[in-house]
């Protein structure tokens, strides 16, 4: 077992002490701790330690491994055996041989004596026939000669003794030493078999255990095959008994269904009472929808009854007026209680103004729709307006029609007109913007005669030669009478308008301060028709498109700078035209409001119905009753560089409608100067 | 020493039985659960200890489950 486990196991042994002791002493914080050390040591160490089947497995694999070392050591052992075996045979085998080698050389030898002896004996009997002194040299000499061979013999037989012993002792040594080196082989193959027979022994024993595990297993399968031997026998018994009850069920289904029957009827009785219930449970309901209906028409009787008492709670201080009544009424039902304060009737008791102080909580939505409500009770045209303010609700009801509205502000309207008089103040350029015959020329000429006789400032005074006094030049493609009627100089060609602008352009950058001057007043009618025709006559000359553009450029660029310089320079552009819109004059909104702008007419109603939406209601009101009341009258609008006010036509206000020919009243003469300035051939 | 799975596994259930119903105490003392509620919470939280542990061990031994569920009761008896 690994020793950190072991460590842990015993850490985990000390949490669950520490566990045990915190929680027999109910000292919460140590079981908290034996619980937070413990548990996720334990949850550890079952991921870690193996169970007893992998411990088992593990054991049974190196049963197997050792089997296989001992099958293998003993292969080994036989082999060896075998080995040494053959060695000895060897040696043995090749010692007889040696032996054999040597005895046949010494029966070689004691054959070559005995062929000697004989040889030497036939010698010897010759010669004992032939002499005896013959026969003692030679007997002497074969005498010398055999025991020489005797000595050689000896010395050949001592040799081969030695010869034999010292092979003897050889293989006696080698034998020994075989011997020697065998036995202590195989008391060490014996002491190594005789281990793995231990080895052997314990893992029989094991594998003896597991066949007797293994047999006690085969028994209790054997048992258990009996038991469900048994449960099968069991079962038919039960399949018997199954068919029995199946019958009897069967016998009882068909007294069941004998007894539905019964029920059955008794069903169908019971249900033709019940419906018989039902229709006496409808004809009552029937009659309690009845009495609902009585009892909501009274209820709403009772709503109307209690509406009534609350009127009636504030009836002293209204004195029974029926406006006054009408409105709490709307109110309570609007679930807003008021208090009467005051009653105010004017314009011979058109305008009505009532006064309540709330005594609840309202929202002003809730009032607007009571408001909405009124004019369906108290028979007038108009929604009436409220206003809560210093925690009172003012009611207006004004029954007057628009036209009698109008009429009645009329004198407070013409009080708050203003005269073109009252814009010359600035000494800016104009714009006299009017359909045709809504008298622009005129009321050009009215506006020059207004420039030159305002009251002048100091600084005017000492700047021009003549302060009483102007020159006037217009440019009118159309040329109207009006210009020569005042004696006033006309340029009536477009390209020649061109070339008095250049010409113009240099007069204004002439006209330096602090030199003296005259005022120069310049007319300039039809703008945006005379600035289409430069366009299309100098492109026309030049044969360039870009020309005419550039042309119309310069002319626009000229007069908006007589626009925002002129007042200095003592130049006023008086421009005249049909619209008020940005492309056709080619001065933008900011540009524009360097001029006073004097719309006429129609040029006046078509700004006052589309262009005052950034004016107060009350002005706007104004405005559109100031409409009502000079229908096709002359009317006149100064917007631009002064706050937009209603303004007296200049020349045509008393006119009571619109009619060409009329003639301008109040036209003075204009106080003209000789014109001075380059002009065009 | 050798170290005994079962009774790693023993200690582990009686130390979660243990937490679990030190948990349900603090609950019980904050008046966050009834006594109904408490009780079979109780049996079910041990109830699910003891399956998830066995099964945890992908054995089929009773004598194993009866360790565990002593285990578990040990906590049980020391936790409530």
């Amino acid at each position: 077992m690994d020793r950190r486990l072991k460590v842990l196991y015993c850490a985990n042994l000390a949490s669950f002490g520490l566990f045990l002791f915190g929680a027999s002493h109910r000292i919460s914080p140590v079981t908290w701790l034996g619980i937070a050390t413990g548990l996720p040591n334990s949850i550890y160490l079952c991921a870690k330690v193996p169970t007893q089947k992998e411990l088992e497995d593990n054991r049974r694999k190196e049963l197997l491994a050792l089997h296989d070392t001992v099958a293998k050591l003993q292969g080994e052992k036989d082999w060896l055996e075998q080995l040494n075996a053959g060695q000895a045979q060897k040696l043995l085998e090749e010692h007889g041989t040696r032996e054999a080698k040597l005895r046949d050389r010494i029966n070689e030898l004691t054959n070559e004596i005995e062929s000697l002896r004989s040889a030497h004996l036939e010698e010897l009997t010759e010669l004992q026939l032939d002499s005896s002194d013959e026969r003692g040299k030679l007997e002497e000499k074969y005498r010398l000669e055999v025991a020489r061979k005797q000595q050689e013999i000896n010395k050949l037989m001592q040799q081969l003794d030695g010869d034999k012993q010292l092979i003897l002792k050889q293989a006696e040594e080698e034998k020994e030493q075989l011997k020697s080196e065998h036995d202590s082989a195989i008391v060490a193959l014996q002491e190594q078999f005789e281990q793995y027979q231990i080895i052997a022994n314990e893992a029989k024993e094991i594998a003896a255990q597991r066949v007797a595990e293994a047999s006690a297993y085969a028994q209790k399968v054997q048992a258990k095959e009996q038991q469900l031997k048994e449960y099968e026998q069991q079962l038919n018994v039960k399949e018997i008994n199954q068919a029995i009850t199946d019958r009897e069920l069967e016998v009882k289904g068909q007294d069941l269904e004998v007894r539905v029957k019964a029920i059955n009827l008794d069903v169908e009785k019971k249900l033709l009472e019940e419906t018989e219930k039902l229709k006496e449970a409808q004809t009552t309901i029937t009659q309690l929808s009845l009495n609902e209906q009585v009892y909501l028409a009274e209820i709403s009787s009772l709503k109307g009854q209690l509406a009534e008492y609350h009127v009636m709670l504030f009836a002293e201080k209204s004195d029974g007026d029926y406006i006054v009544e009408t409105v709490q009424r709307l109110l309570i039902e609007a679930d807003i209680k008021t208090e009467f304060l005051r009653k105010e009737e004017k314009h011979d008791g058109k305008v009505i103004s009532i006064e309540l102080r709330p005594i609840s909580t309202f929202e002003s939505l809730h009032l607007k729709k009571t408001c909405e409500q009124l004019p369906g009770f108290l028979m007038i045209e108009r929604v009436p307006t409220f206003t809560t303010r210093n925690g009172k609700i003012t009611f207006t009801i004004d029954k007057r029609t628009s036209k009698e509205k109008a009429l009645a502000s009329r004198e407070v309207i013409e009080k708050s007109l203003i005269n073109v008089e009252d814009t010359t103040a600035k000494n800016l350029g104009y714009l006299i913007i009017g359909e045709p015959g809504s008298a622009k020329s005129t009321g050009a000429l009215y506006v020059a005669n207004s420039i030159i006789t305002q009251e002048l400032s100091q600084k005017a005074v000492d700047d021009l030669i003549d302060p009483h006094g102007a020159m006037l030049l217009a440019m009118d493609i159309h040329h109207s009478t009006s210009w020569d009627d005042a004696g006033v100089k006309v340029i009536d060609s477009p390209l020649e308008i061109y070339e008095q602008f250049k010409l113009l352009k240099d007069e204004y950058d002439s006209r330096k301060p602090g030199t003296k001057t005259n005022r120069l007043i310049i007319f300039f009618d039809e703008m945006a028709e005379t600035l289409d025709a430069i366009e299309t006559l100098v492109a026309d000359k030049e044969g360039k498109k870009t020309a005419g553009k550039d042309a119309v450029e310069f002319v626009q660029n000229t007069y908006r700078s007589f626009g925002t310089g002129g007042r200095k320079k003592y130049i006023n552009f008086v421009g005249m035209n049909h619209s008020y819109n940005v492309r056709a004059l080619g001065v933008d909104g900011y540009y524009r409001n360097c001029f006073v702008a004097l719309l006429l007419n129609d040029a006046a109603r078509h700004y006052i119905n589309t262009t005052t939406k950034h004016l107060p209601d009350g002005k706007k009101e104004q405005f559109y009753q100031w409409l009502e009341l000079m229908d096709n009258r002359y009317i006149a609008l100064a917007t631009g560089a002064i706050n937009d006010k209603l303004c007296k036509h200049p020349t045509h206000h008393d006119y009571p409608q619109i009619k060409d020919g009329n003639p301008p009243k109040n036209l003075q003469a204009v106080k003209q100067l000789p014109l001075t300035i380059k002009l065009v051939s | 020493m050798e170290t005994n799975r079962v009774a790693i596994e023993c200690m582990m259930a009686s130390l979660l039985t243990g937490l679990f119903c030190q948990l349900l105490a603090v609950f019980r003392n904050n008046s966050q659960l009834g006594e109904f509620a408490y009780f079979s919470l109780l049996a079910l939280v041990n109830i699910s200890t003891i399956a998830a542990i066995y099964y945890l061990k992908r054995g089929r031994d009773l004598g194993e489950l009866m360790f565990i569920t002593m285990g578990v009761l040990v906590g049980l008896w020391i936790g409530v």
